[in-house]
């Protein structure tokens, strides 16, 4: 085995069965997989401000929503062509967080995570009462999809290579010299800042950046759905996705992906069993907590430690 | 780096170990999909409104099933997201393979439904969302809708208005769709009063100060309102003090005139304001509606019913003879049974409009009043109308 | 806006506002002191205000006298939360002052989710009222205008824990291990001070008001399942304006967002929706740490 095969063979491993997943034939495996790509991908984009740069955010779900509902208009009321909406939703959810951004990184700790909460929560109300153009609260149903994304395995697949795509530049990000200026800021700004980084442009890069990766998993949702709604802004929805990096651990890079996986599946599982989900769900995630002191991704390394490496 | 690699074959594990247990799909039973808010503030109207089914599906049961297989249904909580729902149906349709959809409460969680039964093909029978979009703007073939729509209301409401001789109304609503739709039908279907102004809310407040104080204030003789639920509750006892109801007349709209909601208020409910309701417990009604009420009070343990049953009840019981005239569940054939398609419900003959797929339901409205020495308010006289 | 000029008129907005916002402050207070000693930001406050309005609604059941009834239950609201808050703290909450921060976050988060499916297990999924207690469903003659007496009592009580509160935290011993705590933990460790007391004390008496919040807003409004989830968004908007930790400031904070919402909703109607969170990022612009926070370079 060549060598960078054996180094990744894991990762590989994965991305072979989600490639051939669909071959199993079931619709409903395919459905459930490309939701929680799509909140992978979310819970990803987040964990570059929460566990990169250390700065908690409760308004990630302003720029999912910014990216779904510019998607969604630009294809449907504009009749835009897909690529040139596809981009122009990425680059709105770039500018969002470039502005919001520029106020939010001049405040740090808990006046940061107020602040996007106030900006994410501004951004729901708009949704909410901009009817004409974003249906207000009975959503923007009903998106103009190009007919080869229509089909439930192609749209998987489309997911799949957006959410390959996106996750490896992510990893590029965050294991280059910006990652480590990231970490650096993390552990200590005042002597991030001393060793003459500029701690206030590479905060504005990260947010700008996470922006755009949550935009990008806005449009996937958008389109996936066929429908943008507001409470995709609100904020217990960048609560769940704050939720997820938590679970899955933040200071892994695969950690929000652990996360999202658990919580979402845990929650569409739990619902078919019970009516009453929400204690089971509570109930799991109190004994993570108090068990895994690093979430899932910890749990993981611990499991690895104990018992594997001993094999 | 080796814990990643771990890290994904143990997350792929649990996932694969969930998602690849399938149920074994049987093909004596029948599977409606229900989707309905069971948790969180939907809960106060899915789970009653799942009682319905249970009496409608039990019904058929006794009888032999439909089409010479059982029914039985799958309830899923819309937690009342659209995002959930939409989810939710999906995986109705794809793991538990149900040939219909039933359900959904909020007009943006069953227009979401409305486009996966769309895409998918498969039947959403919506017996509760009262939005006219939903088989109007973004009407298609496989959507249902059997609640009293906000046309039926909005006329209803013109018609009383006319009745208790309103000359200057004002209207009161949150800022939705639902409020917005109603009153522009209510504007329309006004003969003689007019409106002159409207108050609209945020959606899901709970402090109606504001609103009172501009009410009291306003120029006109009579509020039509339609704020729901906890929100009509709590914009009573907080207009209580300022004793608005005394100073004008009310038409309330949005079902405050349940049995549940005079129950809940009790002594607090204002006197002989209008209000509407699916269903009464105490309307003396035809056979069939005793019997109905009957079988409910049997399976809810009390004779005061709810209102909601009724809702989903007779909507169960249009998809039944929807599949019976068709003698398959099968999506395109359904339509077309269901198309022009009469029953008998507890309420009298109904009937689904082959052209938009809505259902003549109408309402019960009449003054609340205190009936005897009992605290909690009684419609009376109701009056149906549709 | 003709109608803004007639004196009467403003009189009871300014009122309803008070009210609005002193109700919201027995709540939001507690949400402030137990970020400002434990640094936790308790997303579960909204289900113990739930809670506490539950509570109240089993009492007034079970006696016949309504004024016993709800006055009792106000107070049982307040103990039945501490004790909760006790035994969350004590045997929950604890394990975690060592792990990462955020975690906390995560605990609190699965107590919304298990709170919320219990008391719907208890009490149901339907909607339930509770009348004004006896001597409070009227209206007082205030020269100016009318004016119902429980708003009246709302507006009189915020003060008064509000006064209680400072008075405790500004001349007892405890009060001042509790300001200390929120400075400097690992200090008062150092001098041997019982921090695990001064946290169990502070969770327990936040937790507390957030029932008697939940209780004395049962009134004017319904008691249903989800309840919860309005009522925290309003306390964060308090906390975060009047600046995290501050008791004066959650008080400043609760008159403020009054004042927006009931004026806010005259001026701009629906669109008021907008105006808190404009007002709420303005304030955080001008002042970062709150109106009346704590800078967080003065923490350690």
């Amino acid at each position: 085995m060549p060598f960078y095969v054996r180094k990744n063979f894991w990762t590989i491993t994965a991305l072979a069965l989600l490639a051939i997943l669909p071959l199993t034939g079931s619709r409903y495996s395919i459905d459930l997989t490309t939701q929680v790509l799509i909140y992978a991908l979310f819970a990803l984009s987040l964990n570059i401000l929460v566990g990169y740069l250390g700065n908690l955010s409760f308004g990630h779900a302003a720029f999912f929503s910014i990216g779904g509902y510019t998607c969604a208009i630009l294809l449907t009321t504009y009749n835009f062509p897909f690529l040139i909406s596809f981009l122009t939703a990425l680059a709105f959810s770039a500018i969002a967080a470039f502005l919001i951004g520029l106020v939010c990184v001049r405040r740090n700790h808990m006046y940061f995570a107020m602040l996007t909460l106030a900006f994410g929560m501004l951004v729901w109300a708009i949704a909410l009462k901009w009817r004409p153009v974003t249906g207000g609260d009975d959503g923007f149903v009903g998106i103009n999809i190009p007919t080869i994304l229509s089909n439930p395995i192609n749209f998987y697949y489309f997911t799949l290579l957006t959410s390959i795509i996106a996750t490896y530049a992510l990893w590029t990000i965050c294991n280059s010299t910006f990652g480590q200026a990231m970490i650096a800021i993390r552990e200590n700004q005042n002597r991030a800042l001393f060793l003459g980084i500029d701690t206030q442009s590479i905060r504005l890069k990260a947010f700008v950046i996470s922006g755009i990766f949550a935009g990008l998993s806005g449009i996937l949702f958008a389109l996936y759905n066929r429908g943008m709604y507001p409470e995709s802004a609100f904020w217990t929805e960048s609560g769940q996705v704050l939720i997820m990096v938590l679970l899955g651990g933040m200071h892994s890079f695969i950690g929000p992906i652990l996360g999202a996986i658990a919580l979402y599946s845990l929650e569409i599982f739990i619902n078919q069993f019970t009516e009453y989900w929400q204690i089971v769900l509570g109930g799991i995630l109190l004994i993570v907590v108090l068990i895994a002191p690093e979430g899932l991704a910890g749990g993981v390394i611990w499991v690895e430690k104990n018992f594997l490496k001993k094999s | 780096m080796l814990h990643i690699k771990n890290s994904f074959l143990f997350g792929i594990t649990i996932y694969a170990y969930f998602t690849i247990a399938f149920p074994v799909l049987s093909a004596e039973t029948l599977k409606i999909g229900v989707l309905m808010p069971t948790s969180g503030s939907g809960a106060a109207y899915g789970i009653p409104a799942i009682n319905g089914i249970i009496l409608a599906t039990n019904e058929i049961n006794e009888n032999g099933g439909l089409i010479g297989k059982k029914v039985e249904f799958v309830i899923r909580d819309t937690k009342l997201k659209p995002s959930v729902a939409s989810a939710a149906a999906k995986e109705l349709i794809t793991k538990e393979k149900v040939q219909v959809l039933f359900g959904a409460i909020s007009s943006g969680v069953t227009l979401a439904v409305s486009e996966v039964a769309k895409n998918e093909k498969i039947v959403l029978f919506a017996p509760i969302s009262k939005t006219t979009a939903l088989t109007g703007k973004k009407f298609h073939k496989y959507i249902f809708q059997s609640s009293a729509n906000t046309i039926i209301e909005g006329r209803a409401m013109a018609t009383i208005a006319k009745q208790i001789g309103a000359q200057k109304i004002c209207v009161s609503g949150f800022d939705y769709a639902y409020s917005h739709d109603l009153f522009e039908s209510l504007e329309q279907k006004l003969a003689g009063p007019t409106i002159s102004a409207k108050y609209h809310v945020k959606f899901g407040t709970k402090d109606f100060s504001a609103l009172i104080s501009q009410l009291l204030s306003a120029e006109c003789d009579t509020v039509v309102g339609a704020i729901w639920g906890g929100g009509f509750l709590a914009f009573v006892k907080q207009a209580n003090p300022f004793g608005l109801f005394k100073q004008k007349k009310f038409i309330w709209g949005a079902e405050v005139g349940s049995h549940e909601m005079a129950n809940s208020l009790k002594g607090d409910y204002p006197e002989g304001i209008w209000a509407n309701s699916y269903d009464l417990w105490y309307f003396k009604g035809p056979p069939a509606h005793k019997k109905f009420q009957q079988a409910l009070a049997k399976l809810e343990g009390q004779k005061e019913t709810n209102m909601w049953p009724i809702t989903t009840y007779v909507g169960v019981k249009f998809l039944a003879a929807g599949i019976t005239k068709a003698g398959t569940s099968e999506s395109e054939k359904l339509v077309k049974a269901l198309e022009g398609l009469s029953i008998d419900t507890p309420l009298g003959r109904k009937t689904i409009d082959p052209e938009n797929h809505r259902v003549n339901t109408g309402e019960f409205w009449g003054p609340m009043k205190k009936v005897g020495d009992s605290n909690i308010l009684h419609m009376s006289p109701p009056t149906y109308f549709d | 806006m003709i109608m803004t000029t007639n004196p009467a008129f403003l009189f009871v907005h300014a009122m309803n506002s008070l009210a609005l916002g002193m109700n919201l402050f027995i709540i939001a207070v507690g949400l402030t002191l137990i970020f400002g000693v434990l640094r936790v930001i308790n997303f579960a406050h909204g289900a113990f205000f739930m809670v506490g309005a539950y509570v109240l609604l089993s009492f007034t059941r079970w006696f016949e006298h309504p004024a016993i009834g709800f006055w009792i239950g106000a107070v049982a609201a307040m103990v039945t939360l501490g004790l909760i808050a006790y035994f969350v703290e004590r045997h929950l909450l604890c394990h975690l002052y060592e792990k990462e921060h955020l975690l906390q976050l995560l605990f609190t988060f699965a107590l919304v989710l298990i709170i919320g499916d219990i008391t719907k297990i208890i009490w149901g999924p339907l909607q339930h009222s509770v009348s004004y207690p006896p001597g409070f469903n009227g209206a007082v003659n205030l020269g100016i205008s009318y004016y119902p007496a429980y708003l009246l009592f709302l507006i009189l009580l915020g003060p008064i824990i509000a006064l209680f509160l400072w008075v405790i935290l500004e001349y007892t011993r405890w009060g001042r291990i509790i300001r200390a705590a929120r400075l400097d933990r690992e200090m008062l460790l150092a001098l041997g001070t019982n921090v695990k007391a001064v946290y169990s004390i502070v969770f327990v008496v936040g937790s507390a008001l957030a029932g008697l919040g939940g209780a004395l807003a049962v009134p004017r409004m319904a008691i249903e399942p989800g309840m919860d989830s309005l009522v925290i968004i309003d306390c964060f908007i308090i906390v975060i304006i009047g600046g995290l930790g501050s008791m004066w400031g959650s008080f400043l904070g609760a008159i403020i967002l009054g004042i927006s919402t009931i004026f806010g909703t005259l001026i701009f109607q629906e669109w008021e929706i907008v105006v808190v969170y404009m007002l709420l990022i303005i304030v955080l612009l001008w002042r970062p740490s709150g109106l009346l926070g704590t800078p967080e370079k003065e923490r350690h």
